[in-house]
């Protein structure tokens, strides 16, 4: 008897247990993005440019209408005025797209795939909150932040050279991402020269690009101070400066070693010199791996980028 | 066993009905669902700002009270353009902007592109804490306020929109530039300027030091109350067609001012109320002198005060008498191939004996090399001014050679320095020249015996 209730208690629950699992609980939530834009199409002539000239050919929204998920919630920045757009997103089409259509295996294809999905203009420098600034950004290789694009003048011809050195670098960035460069052989020519985490910047005398400063980075075998501070900065910053340095001065500069029996020779002369031997070979091995896994003859791309900015 | 099997009956029917029931047939709170209606808020809260005829005007208060008004005109058009039209400097910025009202964690307000608002939020990095996106915190038909959204901490800056009348565009452009004239050292070459109240009698019944922040519009007065204890009063200011207000008012020896109007021929603004008439003019020597002379030296940017105008720009706080004698030292060291680089002040006047030093530097351009001149002096501090006694070149210290070489060359310099009636020390807040921004406090000198002598340098 006490069998059979136990039976027929078990049966019950087994019954109730599938009339629970056979009927389909219909979703009352139906989530959908927040964040979702429903903005229609601009009709604005500038967003009409922009869409013509680059997200139409290479997929990229150049982004100058502010929008704080673009920036970094630790820094501050403001927009861009809006007459620099223009003249910038030109520049940027005749000093970066058109030297990398001239100087790829792959003609326009080549920017058409690895083109970055985003350009973000910003108006001022990223302010990082400690007093030091931050001139560009590339994230995950789909989108480059330009900074300071309120300092544009057609004749400012530091700021198109110092933007473009920064724009330059952050697609090399990118380049490195999707084109798996020999890091570590990279990495071994110069090895316990590179920086401790943050100290990069006292090896600036006066300002980043002065005659001490360059020679403080050239005497770790890298081209700048920021380039000591991680093997993909060094790798970054080659790249930027062989793409924006007159060849001539690029190898005086950093290749041709000095006369140490000179008078006038530095005292650290010999360092330099041992400097500049390994950013030859930092030099033929990105001059080699752009060419031969990138496909971008990259002293052609220089020659037609300091074409398009003279 | 039959109400057994009943009760069991009931028990799948309950679960069932548990199981197969939805919420389809709960009667929803809403019709539509939650984007659609904060699309829906969104949507009436933009056809708000563009409902406007002749758009909005606020006065626009940074930091609310802590800083004066920037008059602000805004329209708001259906194409997502908005037209700026502001009283921050003379106009410049009133650029073309597109606006956003849309949905981070609040319902916002962006100005899109770089505008007015941006330049305030920038300048002089950040200090005015201005903003450029706000959230939206009520509409109405002829009112919209918001507050900042970057603002840190409780206590955030709010913005009142109020709707415009048809003139309220044109009354903010004709305030453009007038800030010129509210600014320390407008038209004159005198270093301050005090504000003085007279009675109907002509008695002067009040006297102190006024001085303007262009950025925060914030004046400052300084007197000294009836113990002679230095008051500071920090006043809000808004600019105005004939002169500028105090936005709260200021009373001075029991009388209320608030508007002042500027008398363009005297370069001085006045305000006359009962009889009682408030001036504030430049002057040569300040009408009251502050207590910046008991910190000097004590400055947490350091203890040396820097003039260097080749290497940090110029400033019109460095009188053209003052250059002029560094044009004449460099005319005296031209024989030797040098110039005149820089001075370092040192000065501990609590000390007793040599307090004070002079450092004064030359380089030679040819070869680089830099030379230093080095004299002691000793001081006191009286009657809130800084006096020192020329000691001469110091007998040790660098190469007294030099020191005593560069006496002749320089003695207009070290002469302005030990002027027999002293010198007044005036804190001038972060230095900024014609080429240098830092946040290094910056400060003056003045020769009381030649007014027209004063330098502008740097703490380091």
């Amino acid at each position: 008897m006490k069998i059979q209730n136990i039976t027929k208690q078990l049966l019950f629950l087994f019954l109730g247990l599938v009339i629970l699992l056979g009927c389909d609980r219909e979703e009352t939530l139906q989530p959908t993005a927040i964040f979702e834009n429903g903005e229609t199409e601009s009709t604005d002539e500038l967003d009409q440019f922009l869409k013509t000239e680059f997200r139409d050919p290479y997929g990229c929204v150049v982004l100058y209408k502010f929008v704080d998920r673009y920036i970094d919630p630790t820094k501050s920045a403001v927009p861009p005025k809006k007459e620099v757009v223009r003249p910038i997103a030109e520049l940027i089409k005749q000093a970066w797209i058109e030297p990398y259509n001239k100087a790829s295996d792959q003609g326009e294809d080549f920017l058409k795939t690895y083109f970055p999905a985003e350009i973000v203009l910003v108006g001022s420098p990223l302010y990082n909150g400690d007093g030091t600034i931050t001139l560009g950004v590339a994230d995950a290789g789909v989108r480059v932040t330009l900074t300071q694009a309120n300092n544009y003048a057609p004749d400012n011809k530091d700021w198109i050279l110092q933007t473009f050195r920064t724009l330059h670098h952050e697609f090399a960035h990118i380049v490195d991402q999707n084109f798996n460069f020999d890091v570590e052989a990279f990495f071994n020519i110069s090895s316990d020269d590179y920086t401790s985490q943050g100290t990069w910047t006292t090896l600036i005398v006066g300002n980043e690009n002065s005659p001490q400063s360059i020679n403080n980075a050239i005497i770790r075998g890298m081209v700048t101070p920021y380039g000591t501070s991680a093997v993909g900065e060094d790798f970054a910053e080659i790249v930027a400066r062989i793409i924006t340095t007159d060849p001539a001065e690029f190898e005086a500069t950093y290749l041709t070693p000095i006369d140490c029996s000179d008078p006038m020779a530095p005292a650290n002369c010999a360092d330099i010199n041992t400097g500049k031997e390994r950013i030859q070979k930092k030099y033929d091995a990105v001059v080699k791996y752009m060419k031969e896994s990138v496909g971008i003859d990259i002293l052609v791309l220089r020659d037609e980028f300091l074409n398009s900015i003279n | 066993m039959l109400k057994n099997i009943k009760i069991y009956t009931l028990f799948i029917l309950t679960l069932g009905f548990i199981a197969c029931s939805t919420d389809n047939e709960v009667e929803p709170l809403f019709e539509a669902d939650i984007d659609s209606r904060v699309d829906a808020q969104l949507d009436t809260y933009r056809k708000a700002f563009i409902s406007s005829e002749f758009g909005w005007k606020t006065d626009y208060r940074p930091k609310n009270e802590e800083t004066g008004i920037y008059n602000v005109y805004l329209k708001f058009n259906s194409d997502n353009s908005v037209e700026i039209v502001s009283d921050h400097n003379n106009g410049t910025d009133d650029l073309p902007s597109t606006f956003r009202v849309g949905k981070g964690h609040f319902p916002e307000l962006v100005f899109e592109n770089y505008s007015a608002f941006h330049s305030l939020f920038e300048a002089e990095q950040f200090r005015l804490g201005a903003e450029y996106e706000f959230i939206i915190k009520e509409v109405s038909e002829n009112m919209i306020k918001l507050e900042s959204k970057t603002d840190q901490g409780e206590e955030k800056s709010t913005v009142t929109l109020v709707k415009a009348t048809a003139t309220d565009k044109e009354n903010v452009e004709k305030l453009r530039g007038l800030d010129e004239r509210v600014k320390d050292g407008h038209l004159t070459t005198l270093s301050f300027r005090g504000i003085t109240v007279t009675n109907s009698s002509s008695d002067i019944t009040f006297s102190g030091s006024f001085s303007y922040d262009e950025l925060t519009r914030v004046g400052t007065v300084r007197s000294d109350d009836a113990d002679g204890k230095e008051v500071v009063q920090e006043l809000a200011i808004e600019l105005t067609e004939i002169g500028f207000d105090f936005v709260d008012g200021v009373t001075f020896s029991g009388t209320q001012f608030k508007s002042f109007s500027y008398d363009e021929v005297a370069n001085l603004f006045t305000s006359t109320v009962d009889g009682n008439t408030a001036v504030i003019s430049a002057s040569s020597l300040p009408l009251y002198i502050n207590n910046d002379i008991f910190g000097i030296g004590e400055s947490p940017s350091g203890s040396r005060f820097l003039y260097r105008p080749g290497a940090l720009g110029d400033s019109p706080l460095t009188s053209t008498a003052f250059r002029d004698i560094v044009a004449q030292i460099n005319a005296n060291a031209s024989g030797f191939g040098l110039v005149f680089e820089q001075f370092i002040f040192t000065t501990t006047p609590s000390n007793d004996g040599i307090d004070t030093r002079l450092v004064i530097g030359f380089t030679r351009p040819s070869d680089g090399e830099f030379f230093t001149g080095i004299y002691d002096f000793e001081s006191t501090i009286e009657d809130k001014k800084l006096k020192l006694t020329y000691l001469g070149p110091n007998p040790t210290l660098g190469n007294p050679g030099n020191s005593g070489f560069f006496e002749s060359i320089a003695i207009n310099m070290i002469n302005f320095f030990s002027n027999a009636d002293g010198l007044i020390y005036t804190d001038r807040g972060s230095f900024r020249s014609d080429t240098s921004s830092f946040s290094n406090d910056s400060a003056t000198l003045l020769s009381v015996g030649d007014p027209s002598l004063s330098v502008y340098a740097v703490w380091f």
